[in-house]
């Protein structure tokens, strides 16, 4: 059994805070690493969320990821998306206890939007692997995440994936749309 | 002048900004470790622009609980420029030493961020008293069941606070605190470390001779 790793309930705080934007964001730990840490650790963020690594983010990170945030934000075109984040974003309202706690990678909760959802796949699941269609990813959402969506509910956020370049989307021969995860899908947005 | 030395703009502002505030507060840069559960020297450390030694995001959080502040008071919510390029200017004058740090900002002038004064750790000298006030309050927690479980340096002065109900400056009671810790053998208070590292202070008592 590995060893339990314990870390302050605000570095943990911190960490699962920034896990929830990023994934709101549809930014993956990967490209967040490299915004954060371009010639150093590629995997830092990976590092920082997993439960195996001591591992935690630095005022200095906090900042990067803060300003990193800002302008991705500010690339979206919805409106109902937070543009400008501060570290304070990041830290409990008022100070927690200070005795640590074990360290534990944020589950996403499973009643969560379309964006959420396609990004949790994306970054969690290997479905995507291959070419699915719009049905098939229906279907493997009502299955696994506490939702009821129709096609027309998840199509925007699959276009919205493909426009940031972390999906393949393309016709078969009969005229059928598939979605494809992109093998490389950590280009800028 | 020495060479510019790379820091990082938020952890800079973060330390100045908690010296700031521990010195409104009346707290030496000594109280301050005394009060995180560090080393004596370990804030004096952490104030030295030269020492790499920076606040963590758990050290602000506990920060915040000794101060009882909001985090803007400490911590900046974002710094556009990441990193800085500074100089540290050191003049003494007599016993005491100024220093100055200036951020590069070429090609205009560079621009002041901070000057202090090295601080001088001679501790005020109270009354008698008071000091006998203060000695009996730790006294009455060290003879009751408080110091069974162990306490951090935080807890002592809360708890030391709800029942003097006067300010004191913080190294009157750290005084208080070390007559039992520097005792050679029980009863006294022993020192450990907490799993925040932080220090703990844990009764040790008298084992009673046959």
């Amino acid at each position: 059994m590995p060893k339990e790793i314990k870390i302050a309930p605000v570095e943990q705080y911190i960490i699962d805070q920034i896990r929830k934007i990023r994934l709101s964001l549809n930014i993956t730990a990967e490209l967040l690493s490299k915004n954060i840490t371009p010639s150093e650790s590629a995997g830092l963020v990976g590092n920082v969320e997993s439960s195996a690594s001591k591992t935690t983010y630095t005022s200095h990170n906090l900042n990067l990821i803060a300003d990193f945030f800002t302008k991705h934000a500010k690339m979206l075109k919805d409106d109902s998306v937070q543009k400008e984040y501060t570290i304070y974003d990041f830290y409990p309202p008022e100070p927690l206890e200070d005795l640590p706690i074990v360290k534990s990678t944020y589950e996403i909760p499973r009643k969560i939007g379309p964006t959420f959802i396609v990004a949790d796949m994306l970054e969690n699941t290997n479905f995507l692997d291959s070419p699915k269609t719009i049905t098939q990813v229906t279907d493997y959402i009502n299955a696994h995440y506490d939702v009821k969506y129709k096609s027309t509910n998840i199509n925007s956020a699959l276009k919205q994936a493909g426009k940031k370049d972390l999906l393949e989307i393309n016709m078969t021969e009969e005229l059928r749309v598939t979605y494809q995860k992109k093998k490389n899908n950590n280009k800028n947005l | 002048m020495e060479s510019p030395i790379p820091v990082s703009s938020i952890e800079l502002d973060n330390v100045y900004r908690v010296m700031d505030k521990r010195k409104s507060l009346g707290y030496s840069a000594r109280d301050l470790s005394f009060m995180l559960g560090y080393r004596a020297l370990y804030v004096r450390d952490v104030e030295n622009p030269k020492h790499t030694l920076r606040y963590t995001p758990k050290d602000n959080n506990y920060l915040q609980l000794i101060f009882e502040c909001p985090l803007s008071d400490i911590l900046a919510g974002k710094i556009p420029e990441v990193n800085y390029l500074i100089t540290i200017e050191t003049h003494s004058y007599g016993t005491v030493s100024t220093n100055t740090i200036h951020r590069l900002n070429l090609p205009q002038a560079p621009i002041r961020l901070k000057e202090f004064k090295d601080e001088d750790d001679t501790s005020v000298e109270i009354g008698t008293s008071e000091k006998i006030e203060i000695e009996k309050v730790i006294n009455n927690l060290f003879n009751s069941v408080y110091f069974d479980q162990p306490k951090t340096a935080l807890e002592i002065l809360q708890s030391f606070k709800e029942i003097y109900r006067k300010t004191t400056p913080v190294h009157n009671v750290i005084a208080a605190i070390k007559k039992y810790t520097a005792r050679r053998k029980a009863p006294r208070l022993i020192e450990n470390k907490n799993e925040s590292g932080r220090t703990t202070f844990l009764k040790e008592p008298e084992i009673p001779q046959e």
